[in-house]
């Protein structure tokens, strides 16, 4: 027997495995504090500190004193923090690898706290980590404004090109003029005509031959002087052709700074159609970044509401390497493998204390067949009358989950909230007294949320500005009361929101008349600037046109000359014809 | 680690008894193969204390093994998974999930279930393995590593002479 046992080795069991436990319990503090920093990290996707974890054996629980959890948008600040928290633990189950905690109990729960050091973020997907400077919804109303000379320096105006077309028809038509001129006699040659015509009209013929003689050299100088007229007449007709051709553009180039003015108002307008939703403008952002927010943290902590289909389960969920996984049977008094049956929260908000509990939460809510509940009432409310909270999670079947919650707020005030801290439109409300009611309902994907909220006394806080923060910031001034009512709808990843405001309406007036004043200074800085590009090939088509008509009139009054010249000079023959036979006749005696 | 080391030589070139190497390398796998913290290890912990099993050669084995249940964690989850998902098996699973005692040794645990069934199998064929490669060692490479000229100079050095003297004296000590 002594060859195969050693029963020495009892004592070493012994003393191996007490050893142990007592090490781990020594130890054991840490080893949670370690757990719930790790676990807690991963859950938030930002690093979650602790100051400490005590662990008590007889009745199992666990205390943790100061929980920092980092906001992943705002390192430097926690997006929770909790003084302290104190969980009992049904040890039983927790052999078998089963959580179960019976009672939580925190207090000193705060919301943006300062960090004494950035906490590190895991990197998030594109989606939300980009941090990325969206536009503000100002930045994009003022977008439609930008600066005139901007405006004109990137787009295609009519005036530049109107101004090109008008040089480059000139320079065509003063080719084909210039053409037309070349082809007509000099002015020596006219003159020398004009003499040859002159001293022929001015003959007195005396008698038949000399008659024939200068009949013979009028028709000559006619000849001549029609080949002449003709080449005259295309002259004129193609300084006619061309200075209509560079009247039409000239025409153009001076409408072209009103087209384009009309254009450009239309693109940049100011006050774009419809009218300008002030609400969205003021709020938008600051609800924009609350709900995502809300998104993100729903995103982070849903997984943990609700598991997979158990046929699913081993098909979509590979279980960790080296960690592997429960496969949970039957069970008369079924456990799942997490669960909180009851929390009660004290929670310190801007507004004063509130009181909540929280019961029921698992991943598992099939298993015990009831949902998670939330519910909330102020108790020591500062900075409002009355706050109340009710929600709950009900994904016992996974195929048609449905979450819903409706929050109260009465008589909550507001000091110095920061709408928009954006350096082109800082925006604070400085001072109001609100009533607030939301509902909110997500079954499956289908969001649908309501937001009704009633301010009254109002004060705004902004520095006036140019454009249209300066017109919002004035208009501003005088709201001491309005209402907003928001609708989403949609779907959890792609929210719709519509707002409505009696905010619109007060200010609308107002703002639009100060808008339409505005966009009438931008369409006249428009045009004065517009005008002044077209001045300068506008007066040289005007002294082109001058020219060209110039010497248009002195083609017409050489043809005219001419044509004078030619019908008196002709009527002048006949006359003289006529007068030579009738004096010839007055010698016969019949 | 090198003393073990040195002690698990000294044990497989010694008159031990080869099964004691043997079950010492068994239980040592099935500790290293499966989730340390679990019920049916301390058993294994006791047997390894209370039977005369050679302490060098299971506590390098249950390094050694350790090691290779990392690479072989896929082949359990899939043997856990398969045996537990088993239709076949639902009933037997059901039954003992109503005992506290199965539940303590986390027989519903994919890894652990794997883990002990692909090392039970193991156990019996690895015992008469190790044995016979222990047995085979000791005859033929064992007895011709000593024969060697090198070894026979080494022994005659003062050095190994000395060294000889050295551990009969600790070992009396």
């Amino acid at each position: 027997m002594r060859q195969f046992f050693r029963w020495q080795g009892l004592v070493a069991f012994v003393v191996i495995t007490t050893g142990g436990a007592a090490l781990w319990l020594l130890l054991a503090d840490t080893l949670v504090k370690m757990s719930v920093e790790s676990v807690g990290t991963t859950l938030a996707g930002a690093e979650v500190n602790l100051s400490s974890a005590d662990l008590s054996l007889d009745p199992l629980a666990v205390r943790f004193t100061r929980l920092q959890v980092t906001d992943p948008n705002a390192p430097a600040q926690n997006a929770v923090e909790i003084a302290q928290a104190t969980a009992s633990i049904e040890t039983w189950p927790l052999l078998m690898g089963q959580l179960i905690i019976n009672d939580l109990s925190i207090t000193g729960l705060q919301l943006n706290t300062p960090r004494s050091h950035p906490g590190r973020v895991a990197a998030r997907s594109e989606e939300s980590s980009a941090d990325k400077e969206e536009p503000s919804m100002l930045q994009k109303a003022q977008a439609e404004l930008p600066p005139v000379k901007e405006v004109l320096g990137g787009e295609q105006l009519l005036v530049t090109s109107r101004a090109e077309a008008l040089r480059a028809g000139y320079t065509e038509e003063q080719a084909r003029v210039d053409k037309a001129i070349a082809a007509l006699p000099n002015e020596t040659t006219r003159q020398q005509l004009q003499q040859r015509y002159q001293r022929a009209a001015a003959a007195k013929p005396k008698n038949l031959e000399e008659f024939n003689t200068q009949k013979r050299e009028l028709e000559q100088v006619q000849k001549e002087i029609r080949a002449i007229q003709s080449s005259l007449e295309q002259g004129r007709d193609q300084i006619a052709q061309s200075r209509k051709k560079l009247q039409v553009q000239l025409d153009a180039l001076k409408s072209a700074p009103g087209e384009d003015v009309r254009r450009l108002s239309a693109k940049y307008a100011l006050s774009p159609e419809g009218g300008l939703n002030i609400t969205r403008l003021l709020f938008g952002d600051k609800a924009g970044s609350m709900a995502a927010d809300v998104l993100y943290w729903y995103h982070q902590i849903a997984p943990y509401m609700q598991q997979s289909n158990a046929a699913d389960e081993a098909a979509e969920k590979r279980p960790e390497r080296a960690q592997g996984r429960y496969i949970r049977f039957p069970s008369n008094d079924p456990l799942p493998d997490f669960l909180l049956r009851k929390a009660q929260i004290q929670a310190s908000l801007p507004f004063g204390t509130i009181e909540g509990r929280l019961a029921d939460l698992t991943h598992q809510p099939a298993i015990i067949g009831r949902p998670t509940t939330l519910s909330a009432a102020g108790a020591a409310l500062t900075s409002a009358r009355g706050f109340k909270l009710d929600a709950s999670f009900d994904h016992i079947n996974p195929d048609q989950p449905k979450d819903r919650a409706a929050l109260s707020l009465k008589g909550l005030k507001f000091e110095q909230l920061t709408l928009s801290d954006k350096a082109e439109f800082p925006l604070t409300l400085a001072k109001a007294t609100s009533d607030i009611n939301a509902t909110l309902t997500l079954q499956g994907k289908v969001l649908k949320a309501n937001f009704d909220g009633q301010f009254n006394g109002t004060r705004f806080d902004t520095v006036p500005g140019e454009g249209l923060a300066g017109e919002i910031a004035t208009a501003l001034a005088s709201v001491d009361q309005f209402g907003i009512k928001a609708e989403i709808s949609g779907t959890l990843d792609e929210p719709k929101v519509k707002f409505s405001s009696d905010l619109d309406k007060q200010l609308s007036a107002q703002l639009n008349q100060r808008l339409k004043a505005k966009q009438a200074e931008f369409e006249q800085a428009l045009r004065s600037e517009l005008t002044k590009k077209i001045a300068g090939p506008q007066q040289e088509g005007e002294q082109q046109q001058a020219q060209l008509q110039t010497k248009q009139k002195e083609l017409e009054q050489q043809i005219a000359e001419n044509k004078k010249m030619l019908e008196a000079k002709v009527q002048g023959y006949k006359e003289g014809a006529s007068k030579a036979v009738q004096d010839k006749l007055k010698g016969l005696k019949f | 680690m090198l003393n073990q080391l040195l002690k698990l030589i000294k044990a497989l070139n010694a008159e031990t008894d080869p099964w004691q190497l043997s079950l010492a390398f068994v239980l040592a796998m099935i500790m290293g193969f499966t989730p340390l913290i679990s019920l049916h290890n301390l058993l294994i912990l006791l047997l390894a204390l209370v039977i005369r099993v050679n302490l060098s050669g299971f506590i390098l084995a249950f390094g050694f093994f350790t090691g290779i249940a990392y690479l072989l964690d896929p082949l359990f989850i899939r043997v856990g998974e398969s045996l537990l998902l088993k239709p076949e098996l639902r009933d037997l699973w059901t039954g003992l999930y109503q005992s506290d005692f199965w539940l303590l040794t986390h027989f519903n645990h994919n890894i652990t279930l794997g883990s002990v069934v692909v090392s039970l199998s193991l156990a019996l064929p690895l015992f008469f393995l190790f044995n016979w490669i222990i047995v085979n060692y000791r005859h033929h490479i064992l007895a011709w590593v000593r024969s060697s000229h090198v070894v026979q100079v080494i022994k005659a050095t003062k050095v190994f002479r000395l060294y000889e003297t050295f551990s009969k004296v600790r070992e009396a000590v």
